[in-house]
């Protein structure tokens, strides 16, 4: 499965429906993650995704290049017994020292543009995964699944455009959700399900602006707004964010 | 406070052969050189200071945020009209007035942690930000079901580890990075399932190998040894040591990058408000 139906599945569990091709959106969904570095490997020249902690001018390799590495220092030989002391150590391995980009540990599979990923599957564009299938466009997920333009979620599903959210299904632009589901435009929340533009509420339903409705009030809404999340995107390919909802508020009154 | 000194200290044992002189913050700025810190932020609602990781993300919400506590008071709401008349193009003006929150989450029980950021189960963690479920972390980012760790940024299931980042499954590891299942590590990058190694990149199934050889136990040992008593020395007389990230390079670590998510700014730094 490649990051398009990633896209295309999450989409229609989340906002009802497919908004078109990914490549439209990657902009926006690039807009809460880290980027990994880019570079190029000091052995083939093929681009590679780095952790940014790396030094720029450092030697890359892409880490599937380890056996090319290894033969490579084969031809090097380093005399332990003559080694007195570890700084000379270091000076005697110094040119060996090559970062390693596009780095896939554990027991992973189609994983592509990506680095640092862990026992995960079917991830794409994205860094620091672990334990997650079906990623794209995310930094530091674990143990989740469908997540797209997200930074900071564990143990999710289907989750769209978030920040830092732990065993919840269902999200687009939320900011600090814990065991929540089907949530739109909400900041730290708790034990919710169907909140809307809702903001430090803790156990709620069926919530929008903060207020409690019944059930078919709330329903027809709910339809409206995300019919009107997803209209939006598919039209301007953007949406408004959630921080700038919060950052335009007015505590006094 | 005291049970992170004890911890720390331990783990130094441990690694070191013997615990640092002085206190752990002495090794502050050593041990958050790959940590993300926070930033204190005034709050709305009172003159205490509101925690927020010293992420780009968080920027555009520090001048509406009040203390985790606080925004569990706020009880504001729109009326039946407002909300029905809600539009994704009027949230901005519609929810102004409600939409004062927190960037800080404490989650299930904590004992003895302080100065934390997003964070919980805990046990004594210290100035961590996002710490889940992990027990004696100090000076880390992004940590889950860890114990005895210092330093450590994105690491998960790891134990007596100092400067570890990016890893997963690494127990009695020093300076190692983007690695997995491996223990007895020194300045390893990309190593996975090795034991006992030093200076060793991107290499599986290593035991006593030094730069990526194998040079049996006695040999190891010796050189092991060798570098703990160097590492105790210059943490002590300089608060600093090597960078796994600047081995074999000229400039420092650290590249450019871009998108919302980078790091603001490196420890406890920045008052806004």
């Amino acid at each position: 499965m490649g990051a398009e139906k990633i896209w295309t599945d999450t989409c229609r569990v989340v906002l009802g429906e497919e908004l078109g091709p990914l490549g439209d959106y990657e902009k926006l969904l690039k807009r809460y993650v880290r980027q990994s570095a880019a570079g190029k490997s000091a052995l083939s020249g093929k681009d590679l995704a780095y952790c940014d902690n790396c030094p720029g001018d450092a030697k890359f390799i892409l880490a599937d290049e380890a056996a090319d590495y290894a033969k490579m220092l084969k031809g090097k030989k380093l005399d332990i017994n003559s080694i007195k002391d570890i700084d000379s150590l270091v000076r005697a391995l110094e040119e060996n020292f090559y970062y390693a980009g596009n780095i896939v540990l554990g027991n992973s599979s189609e994983v592509t543009n990506s680095t640092d990923i862990i026992s995960s599957s079917n991830v794409h564009f994205s860094e620091d995964v672990i334990g997650s299938k079906n990623v794209a466009h995310c930094s530091s997920v674990r143990f989740g699944e469908n997540i797209v333009g997200t930074y900071h979620s564990g143990s999710s599903k289907f989750v769209l455009k978030s920040f830092r959210g732990f065993k919840c299904s269902r999200l687009f632009e939320t900011v600090s959700l814990n065991f929540c589901s089907d949530c739109y435009y909400t900041v730290n929340l708790e034990n919710c399900s169907n909140c809307l533009f809702s903001f430090n509420l803790r156990s709620k339903l069926r919530c929008i602006g903060n207020l409690e409705l019944p059930q078919d009030k709330f329903a027809s809404l709910k339809d409206k707004l995300v019919k009107e999340i997803a209209g939006t995107m598919r039209a301007k390919k953007t949406v408004p964010s959630i921080t700038e909802i919060v950052h335009r508020g007015v505590w006094n009154e | 406070m005291n049970e992170i000194e004890k911890a720390f200290k331990s783990t130094c044992a441990v690694l070191l052969g013997r615990p640092l002189k002085g206190e752990t913050e002495k090794y502050e700025r050593w041990l958050m050189r790959h940590v993300t810190g926070f930033t204190r932020n005034k709050s709305q609602m009172s003159d205490k200071k509101v925690y927020a990781i010293g992420l780009q993300f968080y920027q555009g919400m520090l001048p509406n945020l009040v203390t985790y506590e606080e925004s569990l008071k706020i009880d504001r709401k729109l009326s039946p009209e407002e909300s029905g008349s809600l539009t994704l193009k009027n949230a901005e003006k519609a929810l102004s007035k409600i939409c004062t929150t927190t960037t800080e989450t404490v989650l299930y029980e904590n004992i003895g942690s302080e100065e934390c950021v997003c964070y919980g189960p805990t046990q004594y963690c210290y100035r961590g930000t996002h710490c889940w479920f992990s027990k004696y972390a100090g000076y880390c980012f992004w940590l889950k079901d860890t114990e005895y760790i210092f330093g450590a940024s994105r690491a998960v299931e790891c134990a007596f580890c100092i400067n570890v980042y990016n890893s997963f499954r690494l127990t009695r590891c020093f300076e190692t990075s983007d690695s997995g299942s491996s223990s007895d590590c020194y300045y390893c990058h990309n190593v996975e399932n090795c034991e006992n190694c030093m200076f060793c990149f991107n290499a599986k199934g290593l035991k006593y190998a030094i730069g990526n050889v194998e040079v049996g136990p006695e040999s190891y040992a010796k050189f092991r040894k060798m570098l703990q008593e160097k590492l105790a020395r210059d943490l002590e007389e300089e608060g600093t040591c090597r960078d796994v990230y600047e081995l074999g390079t000229g400039g420092s670590a650290g590249a450019k990058k871009s998108g919302g998510g980078g790091k603001a700014k490196i420890g406890m730094v920045k008052r806004n408000g």
